[in-house]
C-alpha cells in the first residue's frame, strides 16, 4: 500500500511540476499577446487528473482545490474569464497550493482551503457580471445553443477582438462533401477562421446538403467572398444586434432560413448523420482537427495512463542497491583477477590461466557497462530543478513589484538525481537574493540607465567530468567596501586579518557564517539562512561556488558539480599505513615531494610549482596521524574551481573505480570526508572531501574562524 | 513493562509472543568486567571484529567504521563510552599473570603468558550491531554472556533509583536463582556459585540515548 501511495506522490510531484510549467508559459503568452487554449487545456487535464488521482489516495483538500481550479480553468476556456495577472495568480496559488498539500509539510496547515475556493467563485462571479458579448451578436439563438464549448470560445474570442463574423450558406453534395469542406477550409485559412459548420435543413435536393458556416475574418466581405470563390455560396456579415438595421436573421429571411434548423430533416440523411443531433456531428469533424476542448476531460485519464506507460519510476534507494552490488561484484573481479595471475605463475596451467584471463577481462567489460547503465539511470536533466526557479522568479518579482525576465539555458543538462534534489535549496537562495538585493527597483534601473525590466540568467553547461551552473544577474553588484564593513562591524574579521585580505577575497566575505549586508530583514532573503548555509549543501555534494561582481553591473555565482556522485575512478594513496581515497575528477597531478622546495610563508608551507605557488598541506598532520617513515613522499596537486592545493601523502596506491558510501549519521559531523568506500577484504578506506578540505585549509583561520566570537 | 517500553526508544519487536507476559528479553555482556545488559530486540546481529578503519577527527569515543554487507557502520567503544577502565591492562599484570600460572615465570615465559591471555581476551570480543532507533550502530564489547529473561520484579527502573543515574541506564537487572540451575546443580559448592552468579547485578541500558549522543566526533 506504501508502495501505492509513493508511486502516487511521486506522480502527483510530476503533475505539479508540469502544471507550474505550463503556468509559466501562460504567463508568458499572457504578456505577449493572446493566450494558447492548448495550454489552457493542458492545465486543466493536469488539474483534472490530479483531482481524479488525489481523491483515489484520500487527499480531499486536494481535491477542493483541484475541483475550484478546474471551475476557474473551464471559464477561462470558454472566454468567459480573461486571464490577467491576478487570474494567473490564482492558478499558481492553486499549484502552490497542491505542492503544500501534497508535501504534508507544516504550512500545509495554513492552506486554507475555503479561503482559496472563495476567492475562485469570486473571479467567477466577477466574470458572470460582465456582459454577455454574445448575447448582442444578431445570430440565431439556436445556433449559439449548439455550438461545442470550443466554438463557442472561438467565437468569444474573436468578436472580443472585435473581428467580424460572417456566415455562408453553401450546399455541398452529400458524396463529395468532405472533400469540398476541405478546399472551403484550404480557401478560407488565409482570411479568415472556420468558427463552425452547421447543417441547414432547407436543402433542395436529395444529394445536396446546404451548410451554414460562421466564419470569423479580419478581411471585407468583398474580399472575403472572392476568396471563397463559392458558386452556390452566400455570404452574410453578421453584426450586432443594435447597430445592424436589419432585423435577426431567423425572420429575416423565413424561406431560406427556417427556423427549425435542427435536427436536419429525416429522409435526407438516412445514416448515421440522421439520427445524431447537430451539434454532434460538428463536434466530430473538429475532433479531426485534434483541438477539442470538451474531450479534454474525457481525454484526461487514458492520456495519462498512456504517458507513463513506457516509463518507469524507481526508488533512488533500489539504484543504490544496484550500485552496491555492482561494487561487490568489481570486488570478485579483483579477486578473480588475482587468481587467475597466480596460476600463470604455474607452467602447466598457463593455458587456463590465459583462457581465465580472457574471461576475467569480458566479465570487468561487462561490468563497466552495467555501471554505465545504472549510472545512466540514474540521470536526470537539470530542468527538472530550473523549473521550480522560473516559478519562484515570477513570485519573487511580483511579491517585490520588479520586472524580471529570466533566460535559461542548458536546462537538458544531466547531472545525477541526487544532486538535483540537493540542488534545488542553494539555487533557489541565490535566486531570491539576485532578485531582492541585487536587482534594483524600477526607478534606481532607470537613473542607472538601464533597461526597467532585469534579467535573470541561469545558464547550465557540461564541463569534463563537471556540470557548471550560472547564476548572473544585471543587477546593483556588490560593493567590495561595504562588504568589508559590514564584515569588521559583525566581528567576523578583525582590523589586521582585514588589511591581509587580498582584493579578490573580499566577494567571498558573503560566505561567511552570519553575514548579511540588509540591516532589515526582507521577508525572502533574510531568513537566517545566509550564504555560507548555501556553500556548505553546495560542498557536501562535492562541488563548490564561486562569486563574481562588479559594483553597478551585476553579480554571477558559479558553481562546479561532479556530474555523478555514486561511482567515481579515485587515486588511492596512504598516510601512516592507512589508506584513503580522493576522486581523481579533482586531482590535477601527483609529483615526487621535495622538501627543499618547501617555503614557509606565514606559517604556511608552499611550494613552487612551474612558477605558480601551490599551497601544502600535510594530510598526516591534519589528520594527527602518527609518523611512519617513508622513502619518498608524493604531492598530490588537487584543483576544486580556481583554486589549487598539494596534499602531502606517504605513497600512492593506484587509481581504482570505488563506490562512495555515505558515513553513518553518527559521523555526519566530522568534516574532511565524502565519505567511506569498500576496497575488498573487509578493508574500507575514506574518501577525502577534496573541495572540503581545500576550503578548510585555504581559507584558513583568518577566514573561517571568528576573531574574538562576543560571548 | 510499560514504563520500561515509555523510557526505551526502542519498542519490544515481538511484545510478550515467545516470552510469558510481563517479561522482558535482555542480551548480557561484559565490559570491563561489568556486567551490562541491552533489550534483545535491539540487538540486530552479532560479529566477530573486522578490521576496523578508524576515522580522523572523530569522536574518541568511535572506534572507526566497517563494513557490514556493504554498508559502512560506524562502531563504538563501549567501554569508553561508559568511561570504564582499560580491560587489556589488568590482564597484563604481572601479578595476576603469576597468580593465574600458579608457579614462578622466567621473563620469556612471562611474556608468552601475557601474550596468550591478551589474546584470549580479544578473541572474546564481539561487535553488536545495536539499532538506536535512528541508526544502526556498532558497539565493541569484551564478551557475549547470554540472554536474560527478566520478568517485571527482576528489573529496578532507573526513574524508581533517584536521578543520579546516567540517561543512558533503563535500570538494574537483579535476576533471581532459575529453578533450572538449582535443580541441576549437584553439589552444594555448584549450587552456592550458581546462586552467587544469578545475585549479581546487571545494568540495563537505554539504546536509544546510549547510541544517539549528539557530539561523536
Amino acid at each position: 500500500m506504501s508502495d501505492l501511495r509513493d508511486e502516487f506522490l511521486s506522480e502527483a510531484q510530476e503533475i505539479i511540476e508540469a502544471l507550474s510549467r505550463d503556468l509559466l508559459l501562460l504567463d508568458q503568452a499572457q504578456k505577449e499577446g493572446g493566450p494558447e487554449h492548448d495550454l489552457v487545456n493542458e492545465v486543466f487535464r493536469g488539474v483534472h487528473t490530479l483531482k481524479g488521482i488525489a481523491g483515489m489516495f484520500g487527499y480531499a483538500r486536494i481535491g477542493i482545490v483541484a475541483h475550484a481550479l478546474e471551475d476557474l480553468l473551464d471559464g477561462i476556456r470558454l472566454g468567459k474569464i480573461a486571464i490577467d495577472p491576478s487570474v494567473l495568480d490564482l492558478l499558481f496559488e492553486g499549484v502552490e497550493n497542491f505542492q503544500r498539500l501534497l508535501m504534508e509539510t507544516d504550512d500545509a496547515r495554513e492552506v486554507d482551503v475555503d479561503v482559496f475556493v472563495s476567492k475562485v467563485s469570486q473571479v467567477d462571479a466577477l466574470s458572470a457580471q460582465r456582459t454577455d458579448l454574445l448575447a448582442e451578436l444578431d445570430l440565431d439563438p439556436n445556433v449559439l445553443a449548439v455550438l461545442t464549448e470550443y466554438e463557442e470560445h472561438r467565437l468569444r474570442t474573436n468578436v472580443a477582438g472585435g473581428v467580424q463574423l460572417f456566415r455562408l450558406r453553401a450546399r455541398f453534395s452529400l458524396l463529395t462533401i468532405d472533400s469540398q469542406l476541405e478546399e472551403l477550409k484550404n480557401r478560407a485559412k488565409m482570411l479568415a477562421e472556420i468558427i463552425t459548420y452547421l447543417p441547414s435543413a432547407s436543402s433542395s435536393g436529395g444529394d445536396d446538403i446546404d451548410l451554414d458556416i460562421l466564419l470569423a475574418s479580419t478581411a471585407s466581405h468583398e474580399q472575403l467572398s472572392e476568396a471563397l470563390a463559392l458558386d452556390d455560396a452566400e455570404l452574410v456579415h453578421v453584426g450586432k444586434k443594435s447597430s445592424t438595421a436589419s432585423p435577426p436573421s431567423p425572420s429575416d429571411d423565413p424561406a431560406t432560413h427556417p427556423p427549425t434548423v435542427h435536427p436536419p430533416a429525416p429522409g435526407e440523411t438516412d445514416g448515421e448523420e440522421g439520427t445524431s443531433p447537430p451539434a454532434k456531428a460538428t463536434g466530430a469533424a473538429i475532433v479531426d482537427d485534434g483541438d477539442d476542448a470538451e474531450d479534454a476531460r474525457e481525454a484526461a485519464d487514458p492520456l495519462s495512463l498512456r504517458s507513463v506507460a513506457n516509463t518507469v519510476r524507481v526508488d533512488i534507494r533500489k539504484l543504490d542497491h544496484l550500485m552496491n552490488v555492482v561494487g561487490e561484484l568489481a570486488i570478485v573481479k579483483s579477486a578473480v583477477a588475482r587468481m587467475s595471475e597466480q596460476l600463470r605463475q604455474r607452467p602447466e596451467l598457463r593455458s587456463v590461466a590465459s583462457e581465465l584471463h580472457r574471461t576475467t577481462r569480458s566479465f570487468e567489460r561487462h561490468l563497466e557497462t552495467l555501471q554505465e547503465g545504472i549510472l545512466d539511470v540514474r540521470m536526470v536533466p537539470l530542468g527538472q530543478v530550473f523549473d521550480k526557479l522560473a516559478r519562484i522568479v515570477r513570485q519573487v518579482a511580483r511579491e517585490h513589484d520588479k520586472d524580471v525576465r529570466l533566460l535559461v539555458s542548458g536546462a537538458e543538462t544531466e547531472v545525477d538525481k541526487l544532486i538535483v534534489e540537493e540542488l534545488s535549496d542553494p539555487l533557489m537562495h541565490l535566486i531570491r537574493n539576485a532578485i531582492d538585493h541585487g536587482i534594483e527597483p524600477r526607478k534606481v534601473r532607470e537613473l542607472a540607465e538601464k533597461s526597467r525590466t532585469g534579467t535573470l540568467s541561469l545558464n547550465a553547461y557540461q564541463k569534463g567530468r563537471h556540470v557548471v551552473i550560472e547564476i548572473e544577474d544585471d543587477g546593483a553588484g556588490m560593493n567590495p567596501r561595504r562588504l568589508l564593513e559590514t564584515a569588521m562591524r559583525k566581528g567576523l574579521l578583525s582590523e589586521e586579518a582585514a588589511d591581509d585580505l587580498a582584493p579578490g577575497d573580499l566577494l567571498n566575505l558573503i560566505f561567511l557564517p552570519g553575514f548579511s549586508t540588509r540591516s532589515a530583514i526582507t521577508d525572502l532573503s533574510g531568513r537566517g539562512v545566509g550564504m555560507d548555509v548555501v556553500k556548505t549543501n553546495i560542498a557536501r555534494l562535492g562541488g563548490v561556488i564561486d562569486v563574481q561582481s562588479e559594483f553597478g553591473s551585476g553579480t554571477k555565482f558559479t558553481i562546479t558539480l561532479p556530474v555523478t556522485l555514486a561511482i567515481i575512478n579515485a587515486l588511492l594513496l596512504e598516510v601512516a599505513d592507512r589508506h584513503f581515497a580522493i576522486p581523481i575528477t579533482s586531482v590535477q597531478e601527483a609529483i615526487l615531494f621535495d622538501p627543499r622546495q618547501v617555503r614557509v610563508v606565514e606559517g604556511r608551507e608552499m611550494m613552487t610549482l612551474r612558477g605558480s605557488t601551490l599551497p601544502l598541506c600535510r594530510l598526516r598532520s591534519l589528520f594527527k596521524l602518527p609518523r611512519v617513515y617513508s622513502p619518498r613522499r608524493f604531492v598530490v596537486v588537487c584543483s576544486v574551481g580556481n583554486r589549487r592545493i598539494g596534499f602531502v601523502v606517504d605513497a600512492l596506491a593506484g587509481q581504482q573505480d570505488i563506490v562512495i558510501k555515505s558515513l553513518g549519521k553518527s559521523l555526519a559531523r566530522v568534516r574532511g570526508f565524502a565519505g567511506a568506500t569498500d576496497l575488498g577484504d573487509q578493508r574500507v578506506a575514506l574518501v577525502l572531501d577534496a573541495p572540503g578540505l581545500l576550503e578548510e585549509v585555504l581559507t584558513g583561520p583568518e577566514l573561517a574562524l571568528p576573531v574574538e566570537a562576543p560571548a | 513493562m510499560s514504563d520500561v517500553v515509555k523510557r526505551g526508544t526502542v519498542a519490544p519487536a515481538r511484545p510478550d509472543s515467545e516470552a510469558p507476559r510481563g517479561t522482558r528479553e535482555f542480551l548480557g555482556f561484559r565490559v570491563a568486567g561489568e556486567a551490562y545488559a541491552l533489550p534483545l530486540e535491539s540487538v540486530r546481529e552479532i560479529l566477530k571484529p573486522p578490521p576496523v578503519t578508524p576515522v580522523p577527527r572523530s569522536h574518541h569515543e568511535v572506534l572507526g567504521i566497517i563494513t557490514v554487507r556493504g554498508v559502512i557502520t560506524t562502531v563504538l567503544c563501549l567501554r569508553r563510552r561508559l568511561r570504564l577502565e582499560d580491560v587489556i591492562g589488568p590482564i597484563m599484570d604481572p601479578a595476576a599473570v603469576l597468580e593465574g600460572a600458579g608457579r614462578p615465570l622466567t621473563g620469556q615465559e612471562l611474556r608468552e603468558h601475557m601474550r596468550r591471555r591478551v589474546e584470549a581476551a580479544l578473541r572474546q570480543r564481539r561487535i553488536l550491531l545495536v539499532d538506536s532507533g535512528k541508526e544502526v550502530i556498532g558497539v565493541l564489547v569484551d564478551e557475549v554472556r547470554q540472554v536474560h529473561r527478566l520478568e517485571d520484579d527482576e528489573v529496578e527502573l532507573a526513574q524508581s533509583m533517584g536521578s543520579d543515574l546516567s540517561e543512558h541506564v533503563l535500570g538494574i537487572g537483579r535476576p533471581r536463582e532459575s529453578a533450572r540451575d538449582a535443580g541441576d546443580a549437584q553439589s552444594v559448592l555448584e549450587r552456592e556459585a550458581s546462586r552467587r552468579k544469578a545475585a549479581e547485578v546487571i545494568v540495563l541500558l537505554d539504546p536509544g540515548p546510549l547510541l544517539s549522543r549528539k557530539d561523536h566526533r
